[in-house]
């Protein structure tokens, strides 16, 4: 009873969540390799985490919505902190302003009257939850705190955070927008274009993979944001497509930073020589990211470009788009596997951390997804006949942009770009809580109303009775002058009497 | 009617025991520990057999009334019990017993007179709730403030003296503007029965009752502690011993808005005031309160200090949210009135703890402090997620609450005060965490003893108020039936839904 009327046992929404406890489990898998000390604490975290993800999921009401979603914020904070305190209080307190953000936008979607999570059908509000989802999944403008947070985190951290996380959001707009929203259209792109920049200029590997999450998750927004059915068909396909390929991309980081001791792309040396299934995992996870067929990300990336076939200048830029992701997937590949494999031997102590049976199951998982993608559509409850055979020109519009990707960056030499450095949060921590401080300090001064009442009221009683004994007792001459007056004003009080 | 007698057993049982409090230590001292406990027990038993019989689920239906000495109201004075009272009487009766197991260890010199000026105080604190006369209702009040004083001034040092002749003057300054309220109702209806007079008050001329309520609400805004007059508040509750602090802080803030429902929904004309100015000037003041309140515990340094510039913050936003006066509003304001208690009186206990082993109350002295009891520091985290107001702990529940009553109503103003609120708290916070933690190779401590304190029973009140914490959160729907009835008595003709979340 309770489940049939708080919680949608719809396929979509089954399949997410059974697919989001299963990366979660896959991430978890991780967690012995990066944090062997602190397997109990990471357990009961990424169990909490797996709940917060099916109630969000799930739910139908915006009380368990908002509960699930806090409660996620709640747990990967506290997983953020084991490896960097400050951090996850940083994480912390800036889901949590999104938290409030969101609720807001909640309450009001409620007292306007919507007590379900469903359709939505007033622009102005669909916009406001734009916003309001926009700080706790990323959207442009609200952006900042991701890629400091995801570089920073630990590894199996970063992957759920990417993977999942800031997914949620996307998934909610997705159930609430059913049409085509332009705002969100127009943010998608910008994010799209934006993140891929950054990536491509990006030296540090787990920054570089910040990015193209932000990249990625533009591109799903402007499915959303295009509305028509086969393009949110699209932007779900690849929001699951991306959620695999990059915790997986993340997990591998982890191992690479292992192997290499560094996170700069430019000096990874013998990457296929020191772990081949990890070098395996992350090509084919960019290549996915890239959304070249036969990899899982192919299948949501036709699917809008598909949709935006009506619309010329639309496609230009999702097709600017799917060549920003090709050029900076590849441009990784090139520094990161391929260029230094000068002594190609197997180094067997490296070998021995490595997670092969998780990053097996991705790596198949993502081929196989990639391969049938109609039947990974169907389990989303989409139909999609016949939009996925194979056709020459298909064949042709996936070798042009890795053609013309590889070339022009033999020609740019790589874009070898100077190292940056790593994002951080502290400056606008500090700043903000300065500038909070000094507000709360000046306005204790001013408002301090207990001086009032004492120089107010006190000092204005005391100087009425200095007044009062001045202009009374201060000479004798008016003392005496009282008896007078008193025995006059006497006599004229029983004179009128 | 068979429990009615339960009702002036209520009062007199406490005033009984601090009566014999000092005649028992002529017996023997040790006497004087079993003497507490018993009446301290016997006083919850009573008050959980009230709620067993009167909740909804029970046998009989509330209000039920005690007529003193057989004498009916017109002449004598009654008792009377209605869900409201049944709330605070039930919130009074279980927080007194948690303080009290809690000062049985806490305490260490003059506990005879600690424990006479405590009883005293439920005894008055009981009254309030209980009286159905307005008179009886401003002694009850003023006997409060009375028998607290000595309480806030314990300590005897020089600070803990001036926070008490503050709260003193304050405190008689606020009952002075009751007692004129008190004589104008009584020079013209001729009555003081709160029956009575709600039956006739709106039968006076307009300006006469505005008059009458403007008296009542500079009463009771110096009573609650709201915005002009915040700052004995913050002195007294942080310069008292922690069990007083989470007294009066947790409790006493929310009996003297206990008085303000009665008074203001119940008894006086609540149309007038909603159809005057003075329903929205109190409203925005309150607001502006709630949003000071945690604005000066931002820049304050000193832990005790905070707690109590946070409750200023909390019971602006109770005020606040209560003047809005919808179902949603009454039922979310009560909410957090119950919350806020449980939660306030944690913080203040728990900070009593850790605030032994520190030199001073600064929140730069408790480097470290927290790694003396893992436990409690848990307990400090999750209670202060709950002020902060994250699910499913209680403080979220009463957050969303307020949130819809204002945003329903249109007072966006009010929603941003909230989210303020709960933003502006996570750094204040979050900063006494980061330096309870933070290690420290030298010991921080001061305290006589390298090793804490047997504390057994400190640890167990502050334990009992952690599980109420996250029970009244999770579980908090539980509450529904008595909340509802109050909301009913409130707003007569609207049936509020009970629902957790949702429609």
């Amino acid at each position: 009873m309770i489940v049939g009327n708080y919680f949608s046992l719809e396929p979509p929404f089954i399949f997410l969540t059974l697919w989001g406890i299963f990366l979660t489990c896959l991430s978890f898998l991780a967690v012995p390799v990066f944090a062997p000390l602190k397997k109990k604490t990471f357990a009961l975290l990424y169990l909490g985490f797996a709940g917060g993800i099916s109630l969000v999921f799930l739910s139908e009401s915006w009380l368990f919505l908002v509960i699930g979603w806090e409660i996620i914020t709640l747990t990967t904070a506290f997983m953020v902190s084991q490896s960097h305190r400050k951090l996850g209080q940083q994480y912390f307190f800036l889901q949590f302003v999104g938290e409030c953000l969101f609720l807001y936008t909640v309450i009001l979607a409620q007292t306007t009257g919507y007590q379900k999570v469903g359709v939505i059908s007033e622009v102005w509000l669909q916009n406001l939850f734009i916003v309001g989802v926009g700080l706790k999944s990323a959207i442009f403008g609200l952006h900042f705190w991701l890629p400091p947070v995801h570089s920073q985190a630990s590894p199996p951290v970063s992957a759920i955070l990417s993977g999942l996380t800031v997914k949620i959001g996307f998934v909610l707009l997705w159930r609430i927008i059913p049409q085509e929203n332009a705002f969100l259209l127009g943010l998608g792109l910008i994010m799209a274009i934006y993140g891929g920049i950054q990536a491509l200029l990006a030296t540090d590997y787990k920054v570089l993979l910040a990015y193209s999450t932000i990249s990625q998750l533009g591109y799903i927004a402007l499915g959303i944001g295009i509305g028509s059915p086969l393009a949110r068909a699209g932007s779900i396909l690849h929001l699951v497509a991306h959620s695999l390929a990059k915790s997986t991309l993340f997990i591998g980081s982890g191992l690479w930073e292992k192997a290499h001791h560094t996170r700069n792309i430019y000096q990874f040396q013998n990457s296929w020589g020191k772990n081949p299934l990890n070098a395996l995992a992350t090509t084919i996870g960019f290549l996915s990211l890239a959304g070249i067929a036969p990899f899982a990300g192919y299948a949501g990336k036709h699917l809008i470009k598909l949709e935006a076939e009506g619309n010329l200048w639309l496609l230009i830029l999702i097709q600017l788009i799917s060549f920003l992701s090709v050029l900076y997937s590849l441009r990784f590949l090139w520094w990161g596997l391929f260029k230094n494999r000068s002594n190609f031997t197997l180094q067997k102590e490296v070998q021995k951390s490595n997670l092969s049976f998780q990053l097996l199951i991705a790596t198949f998982i993502l081929l196989i997804l990639g391969i049938w993608p109609s039947t990974f559509s169907a389990l989303l409850g989409i139909e999609t006949d016949g939009l996925f055979l194979w056709s020459f020109q298909k064949i042709l519009s996936n070798l042009i942009p890795l053609v013309t990707g590889g070339l022009l960056l033999f020609w740019l030499g790589g874009l070898s770009v100077r190292p940056k450095k790593a994002p951080s949060l502290d400056f606008l921590f500090q700043g903000t809580y300065t500038c909070c401080y000094r507000i709360s300090r000046r306005c204790f001064q001013l408002l301090d109303s207990e001086k009032w009442i004492k120089e107010g009221l006190g000092g204005g009683i005391l100087l009425l009775s200095q007044k009062i004994y001045r202009i009374v007792f201060t000479s004798f001459s008016n003392q005496l002058l009282l008896i007078p007056i008193l025995l006059f004003l006497l006599l004229l009080l029983a004179r009128i009497k | 009617m068979r429990l009615s007698f339960l009702l002036p057993l209520l009062i007199v049982l406490p005033l009984l025991t601090a009566f014999l409090i000092p005649l028992i230590d002529i017996l023997a001292i040790a006497l004087r520990k079993i003497l507490v406990i018993i009446s301290i027990s016997l006083e919850l038993v009573f008050s959980l057999s009230l709620l067993f019989y009167f909740s909804p689920l029970g046998k009989e239906k509330l209000p039920i009334s005690y007529y003193l000495g057989g004498w009916e109201p017109p002449l004598g004075i009654s008792l009377s019990l209605n869900h409201l009272g049944l709330i605070f009487s039930m919130l009074v009766s279980v927080s007194l017993f948690l303080i009290t197991l809690y000062s049985l260890e806490y305490i260490e010199h003059h506990e005879g007179k600690y424990y006479v000026l405590l009883f005293v105080v439920l005894g008055a604190m009981q009254g309030v709730v209980l009286t159905n006369d307005l008179f009886n209702l401003y002694v009850f009040i003023e006997l409060l403030t009375v028998a607290s004083t000595p309480l806030v001034a314990f300590d005897r040092t020089s600070s803990a003296i001036e926070a008490g002749i503050k709260y003193i003057v304050y405190g008689l300054l606020g009952g002075l503007f009751f007692f004129i309220g008190i004589v104008l109702i009584y020079l013209s209806l001729g009555t003081l029965s709160l029956a009575e007079i709600a039956l006739s008050f709106s039968s006076l001329p307009i300006p006469f009752q505005e008059t009458v309520l403007i008296f009542f609400i500079i009463s009771l805004t110096i009573k609650l502690g709201i915005f002009p007059f915040h700052f004995w508040l913050a002195k007294a509750h942080s310069s008292a011993p922690a069990p007083i602090s989470a007294l009066l802080s947790g409790v006493m803030l929310k009996l003297y808005l206990c008085v303000f429902l009665r008074l203001f929904w119940v008894v006086l004309d609540f149309p007038l005031m909603e159809a005057s100015w003075l329903k929205s000037f109190v409203l925005y003041l309150a607001l502006g309160s709630s949003l000071l309140g945690h604005l000066f515990a931002f820049q304050e340094e000193d832990l005790k200090r905070l707690l109590a510039f946070s409750s200023v913050g909390h019971i602006g936003i109770i005020v606040a949210v209560l003047l809005v006066n919808t179902p949603e509003a009454l039922y979310g304001g009560m909410l957090h009135i119950i919350n806020h208690l449980i939660m306030k009186s944690a913080l203040f206990l728990d900070s009593g703890y850790f605030l032994q082993f520190t030199k001073s109350h600064l929140i730069k002295d408790l480097k470290g402090v927290f790694h003396y009891n893992r436990y409690l520091f848990a307990s400090f985290v999750i209670v202060v997620l709950a002020m902060i107001g994250i699910p499913p702990l209680n403080g979220f529940f009463s957050k969303w609450y307020m949130l819809l009553a204002f945003v329903e109503e249109g007072i966006h103003l009010g929603g941003i005060v909230v989210i303020l609120g709960s933003l502006l708290a996570i750094p204040y916070y979050f900063r006494v965490i980061s330096y309870g933690i933070s290690p420290c190779e030298e010991k921080p401590v001061v305290s006589l003893s390298q090793d804490p304190p047997p504390a057994s029973l400190m640890i167990f009140t502050i334990l009992a108020l952690v599980v109420l914490t996250v029970v009244t959160g999770i579980f908090y729907f539980c509450l529904n039936p008595i909340l509802d009835g109050a909301v009913q008595e409130l707003l007569p003709l609207q049936i509020y839904p009970p629902f957790p979340g949702g429609s």
